[in-house]
């Protein structure tokens, strides 16, 4: 048997939250990162002298994107395969490197990882991010992103977790087992809805209004709500090149109450296929977890729309949003039995 | 005689002694310790970089930190311990029935409490350290109150010195013993220039000509401690920017096995236990898939 000492020896877990705006990590030696999931290459030899090194990530990528060729190798929670899939595979392997570099290893540390995934990817996607920290750690494993939030909470009976992120939102029910498929539903009403939705309201509205999508990304981390009495947005954006300001507080709030029926959707489907002397209990306990949980009064308006199409329901905002995932995941790497990750070596 | 420069009376922070009644109290209680054959430690602290603080802050943010760090001392001492603020917001505390051992260890807790300290100064939250030099009453020459006081001063100059946030203990009591004596003794008179062409026997220096050659070579060695620390300086700095340039990175420890884990008596264990099988075999089956997509191709 293997005693805890000896289990622990010499040994680094991991928990990633490999997500489609943000990647987060939690290690087991306390370190905590998250970066933007953006990877960048130099475009040319200039561009490389200018910048001093060949690969950018996160923000710093994003603020030099115009000597860049740049990476967002994360679409829908998984590794794009559209669009040039080997350059995005490529991205997808050197931000991995780059999140557990962050945490800091020792040089003669084993790495055990465990990334969460999005309920619903398919083996091909899976298969695809398992290749991409295999370069990089000793043993790894994937597992379902709410799952991983739930069990970091402890909450694994009658639990709805609604994990919203930038590419997908994850809903998963767990009811003190291993959640099944039949308990996960994804949808693509997340963050990068939500931005979309925002351009094209200031398009149809701020009439000669020259913003990117980054703009966009960041005016709705600043001001995102849907409470009806929302602080007011306002903004300067370039018109003719001049900065010119517009009040886009109810374009704000409606791009961001477009996600609330469709998780509706899937908190009511979830609640109606499970068995019905617990339904009551699980629309008690539906937790918001993911970046897309921090628009102010998301909580409030789910359970609003809650109490009018199921009757009641009670929604809880988890403490930590963006390490919800990593610390989960982190629970789970370090719980699961040695022996498990000698044979996935 | 120990130079307490301009001591102030503390009545409204907290009632701390004044120049008169510490100087007394310490005195008294040394001599007591000696009379009685207890343990004594004598500390004192001062807050790093005082001075530029104030320049950058203010002398009413500068009151705060040093009130702040009046409490904390506080709370560190027990009824029967003095405390005394001397000039330059230097705190003196003699700690009765302390040995040097213990006297470390509270010169350690009292450098952890006062970084735990954090100031909102102009919007910024500032954290502040301090230094700490110690005496104690065990050494062979710690025949004085003042030379107590004097060597927990060199300890905290050097403390300071070598870049703070630390406690010295130089143990040069008998130095500090004879420059007080000789300071007491009356100076000797000057001799006469020898007048003899034949090199006369080398007369014996007098206690006074003793001291200021001690003196001088106490500031040559403290000269190049103080290079040598900038040599180390330099050295480290030098070390970060080649770690850096080389990318390496000596990683942290782990620390994860002293604060979690699945042991057996954790809550809900065997489901959990269930729940992890269905991972692992989860991701078998998925290499496995894997395996024979690659075999297939």
């Amino acid at each position: 048997m293997t005693t805890p000492d000896a289990k622990d020896k010499g040994v680094l877990y991991l928990g990633i939250d490999l997500g489609t705006s943000r990647t987060s990590v939690a290690a087991s030696n306390g370190v905590r990162e998250t970066v933007a999931s953006y990877v960048g290459y130099a475009k040319d030899p200039v561009a490389l002298k200018k910048l001093g090194k060949e690969t950018l990530y996160g923000d710093e990528a994003i603020a030099n994107r115009l000597s860049l060729k740049l990476y967002r190798p994360l679409a829908h929670g998984v590794i794009q395969a559209d669009s040039d899939p080997e350059g995005n595979m490529r991205a997808a392997t050197d931000l991995i490197k780059e999140i557990i570099r962050r945490a800091r290893p020792k040089a003669d540390e084993l790495v055990y990882a465990v990334i969460g995934a999005p309920a619903q990817a398919s083996i091909k996607n899976k298969q695809a991010i398992l290749d991409a920290a295999r370069s990089t750690v000793n043993s790894v494993m994937l597992c379902s992103e709410p799952f991983s939030v739930a069990y970091g909470l402890d909450m694994l009976d009658d639990v709805l977790v609604v994990d919203i992120g930038a590419g997908t939102t994850d809903m998963c029910r767990m009811h003190g087992t291993m959640p099944e498929d039949s308990d996960q539903i994804t949808n693509t009403f997340a963050g990068d809805h939500v931005d979309s939705r925002l351009a094209e309201l200031i398009k149809s509205t701020c009439q000669g209004a020259d913003f990117s999508k980054e703009m966009v990304k960041a005016i709705k981390e600043k001001h995102a709500s849907v409470l009806d009495e929302m602080p007011r947005a306002l903004v300067k954006l370039p018109v003719m090149g001049k900065p010119t300001e517009f009040d886009i507080t109810e374009q704000v709030k409606a791009a961001c109450r477009s996600i609330v029926p469709p998780i509706v959707d899937g908190i009511q489907q979830l609640v109606a296929s499970f068995d019905p002397e617990f339904q009551e209990r699980l629309k008690g306990r539906v937790l918001l977890a993911g970046g897309g949980s921090q628009i102010k009064g998301l909580d409030h308006e789910v359970e609003r729309q809650m109490h009018e199409r199921l009757g009641s329901g009670r929604v809880i905002r988890i403490e930590e949003p963006v390490y919800g995932g990593a610390n989960g995941a982190l629970k789970l790497a370090h719980d699961m039995p040695a022996e498990y990750w000698e044979q996935l070596k | 005689m120990v130079d307490y420069g301009a001591v102030r009376f503390e009545g409204d922070d907290g009632g701390l002694f004044g120049p008169a009644e510490i100087e007394h109290f310490l005195r008294t209680e040394h001599e007591r310790a000696r009379r009685y054959k207890y343990p004594v430690v004598c500390s004192v602290l001062a807050i790093d970089r005082l001075d530029q603080l104030q320049d950058l802050y203010g002398y009413e943010a500068r009151e705060t930190i040093v009130k702040s760090v009046v409490r904390v001392v506080r709370a560190a001492m027990r009824d029967s311990d003095l405390l005394g603020r001397l000039a330059g917001d230097r705190l003196l505390v003699l700690w009765s029935h302390t040995n040097k051992e213990t006297g470390a260890l509270l010169a350690k807790r009292l450098l952890a409490a006062v970084k735990r300290q954090s100031f909102d100064l102009d919007g910024r939250m500032l954290k502040v350290t301090a230094s700490v030099g110690v005496s104690h009453n065990g050494a062979e020459d710690a025949h004085s109150f003042d030379t107590l006081v004097a060597v927990a001063e060199e300890g905290l100059l050097v403390a300071q010195k070598a870049g703070g946030d630390r406690h010295v203990e130089t143990e040069l009591y008998r130095l500090h013993e004879a420059r007080r004596r000789g300071a007491e003794a009356v100076p000797a008179p000057m001799p006469a220039a020898p007048v003899a062409s034949a090199p006369a026997p080398r007369a014996r220096p007098s206690l006074s000509d003793e001291l200021v050659e001690r003196d001088l070579k106490i500031e040559l060695l403290e000269r190049r401690v103080a290079k040598l620390m900038a040599m180390l300086d330099v050295s480290e700095e030098e070390l970060r920017r080649v770690r850096s340039a080389r990318q390496v990175d000596v990683g942290v420890p782990s620390i994860y096995r002293e604060v979690q884990g699945l042991s057996a008596d954790a809550a809900q264990h065997e489901r959990k236990r269930e729940m992890m099988r269905s991972i692992f075999e989860a991701n078998l089956a998925l290499r496995a898939k894997a395996k024979e997509g690659d075999a297939g191709a």
